[in-house]
């Protein structure tokens, strides 16, 4: 299209070489001197002449249309014009500013005592957080920590009655059928001895803190049971009815 | 009268309404020239805003080495050109659709008879679109000197651009201007 347009406009008329001087000439801004040389020169350039004519109509047209836009155009819109830019909030528009640019602009266009003043007031926020910092800074931690090593003795007491009461209600279900172990002792030593050893309630309790307290590496299991728990110590007829050491030796001397 | 440099360096040292004067000092002729690069009304307002807000964003920027005119030309000519390339010109069928919409808002005055003013609409109609028609680069210069009549030295400094090159930019306009308003006309007719 620009070709077109181009190759119309070169083959419409010849370009003279003073081009320039034409359009000086036409708007008026050439000298005294070189007008009237150019017009010596239009005298002898049909060119010029053709020009200088058709350029004359062409700003005819513009002008035209100029007046005719711009001499209807409200002198409102200017007003606001203004208003936008000297008053951006007041008008509703948001300008977009980085921080630092918002910043400058505020001290530029601020009094100088508002300019002071923020500068105290700034000040004063800064050295009261500092403050604030280092007073936290110094607070010393008090950090509780619940070290739980084991059962208090209040705690060891109800668990003991808790499990005693256990063990007497098992042992009321269990009194009709004797163990194994219980009809072997009694057959041993006399019916006499048997029921009270399960019915005792300090082999019991005796029991249940060896249960409760922590093994030390050193003792055997307590799931075996010791014979005294469960006996108290008695001596049977067997044993009453052996000789004593001095006995013994008497006889042998 | 204060000069334009003065008013700047007033609101450069904090006094809020410098700015507000230079904005009523040359909002209309940065309209005009808005106006006649983009061919709008609401673009041309819009892109006048945009140039005002970007001047006073660069208030610090300018150091009196141009003239403050020339330093808001050059930002409104950006602001053109940038709009143009966002909207890709919106072609010249967009315009065409609006032609009617911003025909009818051009004032008729009393003394013009119904059909003299049909004719000048559609006459301007065409300057219009022939000068929305050219590249960016020459409607630039023909527009910053028949709408705001700057001088060639103004817009050489506004542009940064020799004055030979304004002058020849200024030569090429107004020759293609004149072609496609020939051929507009006949197709009109």
């Amino acid at each position: 299209m620009k070709e077109t347009w181009d190759n119309k406009i070169a083959a419409s008329t010849e370009i003279c070489a003073r081009a320039e001087d034409l359009v000086a000439y036409l708007y008026g801004e050439a000298t005294r001197g070189d007008a009237r040389d150019f017009e010596k020169h239009m005298e002898q350039c049909a060119s010029c002449r053709t020009e200088i004519k058709a350029f004359g109509n062409v700003r005819e047209a513009v002008t035209e249309w100029r007046q005719a836009a711009l001499g209807t155009i409200r002198s409102q819109a200017f007003e606001t014009n203004v208003a936008l830019i000297a008053e951006p909030k007041k008008a509703g528009v948001s300008r977009k500013l980085s921080a630092f640019a918002a910043i400058r602009e505020f001290f530029t266009l601020s009094p100088m005592w508002m300019r002071a003043a923020t500068a105290v007031v700034a000040i004063v926020f800064c050295a009261l957080a500092a403050i604030t910092v280092a007073y936290f800074k110094q607070q010393p931690k008090t950090v509780v920590v619940e070290k739980k090593t084991g059962y208090s003795e209040q705690e060891l007491n109800e668990r003991v009655a808790e499990a005693i009461k256990k063990l007497n209600d098992n042992k009321a279900v269990e009194k009709s059928t004797p163990s194994p172990q219980e009809i072997k002792i009694a057959q041993n030593q006399g019916k006499q001895n048997a029921q009270p050893a399960r019915n005792n309630p300090q082999v019991a309790v005796n029991k249940v803190r060896r249960q409760l307290t922590p093994h030390r590496a050193t003792e055997p299991s307590t799931e075996l049971v010791r014979a005294d728990d469960y006996l108290p110590f008695t001596a049977s007829k067997d044993e009453e009815k052996l000789p004593s050491l001095s006995d013994l030796v008497s006889d042998d001397n | 009268m204060t000069s334009d440099e003065q008013v700047v360096e007033r609101a450069l040292s904090g006094d809020a309404e410098a700015f507000g004067e230079i904005v009523h000092r040359w909002e209309r002729r940065i309209f005009a020239l808005a106006y006649g690069m983009l061919g709008r009304e609401e673009d041309a307002r819009d892109a006048t805003q945009e140039t005002f807000l970007s001047a006073f964003r660069n208030l610090r920027g300018f150091r009196g080495e141009a003239k403050v005119s020339s330093w808001l030309h050059r930002i409104a000519v950006n602001q053109c050109i940038t709009r143009q390339r966002r909207a890709k010109v919106r072609s010249e069928t967009a315009l065409e659709d609006e032609t009617e919409a911003e025909g009818s808002k051009y004032s008729t005055p009393a003394s013009k008879s119904p059909a003299n003013t049909t004719e000048s609409r559609e006459r301007t109609e065409i300057v219009r679109r022939a000068v929305n028609a050219l590249p960016a680069d020459l409607r630039q210069v023909i527009v910053m000197k028949e709408f705001e009549e700057l001088t060639f030295q103004e817009i050489a400094e506004a542009l940064d651009l020799p004055l030979s090159t304004v002058k020849s930019r200024l030569y090429t306009a107004l020759r293609q201007l004149q072609m496609r308003l020939q051929n507009m006309a006949s197709e009109v007719a």
